[in-house]
């Protein structure tokens, strides 16, 4: 969902700096957006003002606030998804390797 | 923080912490609360506090809240050959998910995390689900595992994972639209924020 979001404003996607935390990943102002998601996500009180502060100056309080609802919301995806041992589909592969990562045999899935 | 947002978040709250300080389905208030305790110093690097909880119990909760991703499906066997059902196993893995989430929101928003409320004391359920079976998961699911059925071997926990996801991240029916806009944040961005926290998590899904 990420790319099709993506492509619907006529760009791509660069799944590989996703992982490296890179502004030039597709995504407008994303060097904004990871710092966000890493402080809170991390719960980084010493990055946290900094990275809140400028995220509110690009997207404005709602978005921001908004922003860190989404990342505590797949704080609990992730742990859902991990803890259930729900397999990955065979169609994520190809952008988990574009990210440069190998999906673990454990949660390989043989189902699309 | 606009007005409407806290109230929203606030509302949130006050209905899973009040659920989580009530008998489910295989634990009391008092272990959800327990375990609540547990994944909240869990996941600030503190000391846990002293609970009922049994050794299964415990292993399983921190593991979930502070190390998802080294779970294996031997973990899982290795606490039901300890006594915990796999389905008491899912509702934990419910009450830790939805801790996590509402904690680290509260951190995001600025705010204080919610005091852990008083236990209601009550006894669980002890409800199965007829039909359910492990599908591509570690877990009995209601067809093929992935979110929408992760918790479905559970009377009620699909609903209360629902409910956190539809304030924090969507609508279910809104899954599928690309321009999608919520309080000023496009879909990109929102799922950028979730590409980047699985990655942080370690979490491929």
């Amino acid at each position: 969902m990420l790319r099709a979001s993506v492509n619907h404003h006529g760009s791509d996607i660069q799944p590989d700096r996703i992982a490296g935390g890179a502004e030039e990943c597709g995504v407008e102002h994303a060097r904004e957006i990871f710092a966000l998601t890493d402080a809170v996500v991390l719960r980084d009180t010493a990055e946290y003002p900094d990275a809140r502060i400028r995220a509110e100056l690009r997207f404005g309080r709602d978005a921001t606030d908004r922003l860190v609802m989404v990342a505590a919301n797949f704080q609990q995806m992730n742990r859902m998804m991990d803890a259930i041992g729900g397999r990955v589909p065979t169609s994520v592969e190809p952008l988990a390797a574009e990210m440069g990562l190998t999906i673990p045999d454990h949660l390989a899935s043989t189902t699309a | 923080m606009t007005t409407s947002l806290i109230a929203e978040f606030e509302a949130l709250c006050d209905r899973h912490f009040d659920d989580i300080a009530r008998a489910g389905v295989w634990w009391t208030g008092e272990e959800k609360l327990a375990m609540a305790a547990v994944a909240r110093a869990a996941m600030t690097d503190r000391t846990a506090p002293q609970t009922g909880l049994s050794d299964a119990a415990l292993e399983a909760t921190r593991k979930v809240a502070a190390d998802a991703s080294s779970l294996r499906k031997a973990d899982i066997e290795r606490w039901e050959a300890e006594g915990m059902r796999v389905e008491a196993y899912v509702e934990l893995v419910g009450v830790v998910g939805r801790l996590a989430a509402l904690d680290t929101a509260a951190f995001g928003l600025g705010l204080d995390p919610t005091p852990l409320p008083t236990p209601v004391t009550g006894a669980p359920l002890e409800a199965t689900v007829p039909g359910v079976g492990y599908v591509d998961g570690w877990v009995p699911t209601d067809g093929i595992a992935f979110p929408p059925t992760a918790y479905t071997a559970v009377p009620g926990a699909t609903e209360l994972w629902i409910d956190v996801s539809n304030v924090l991240y969507m609508p279910l029916e809104e899954m599928g639209d690309p321009a999608f806009v919520r309080d000023k944040a496009t879909r990109a961005q929102i799922e950028l924020v979730a590409s980047r926290t699985s990655y942080l998590n370690d979490c491929f899904y």
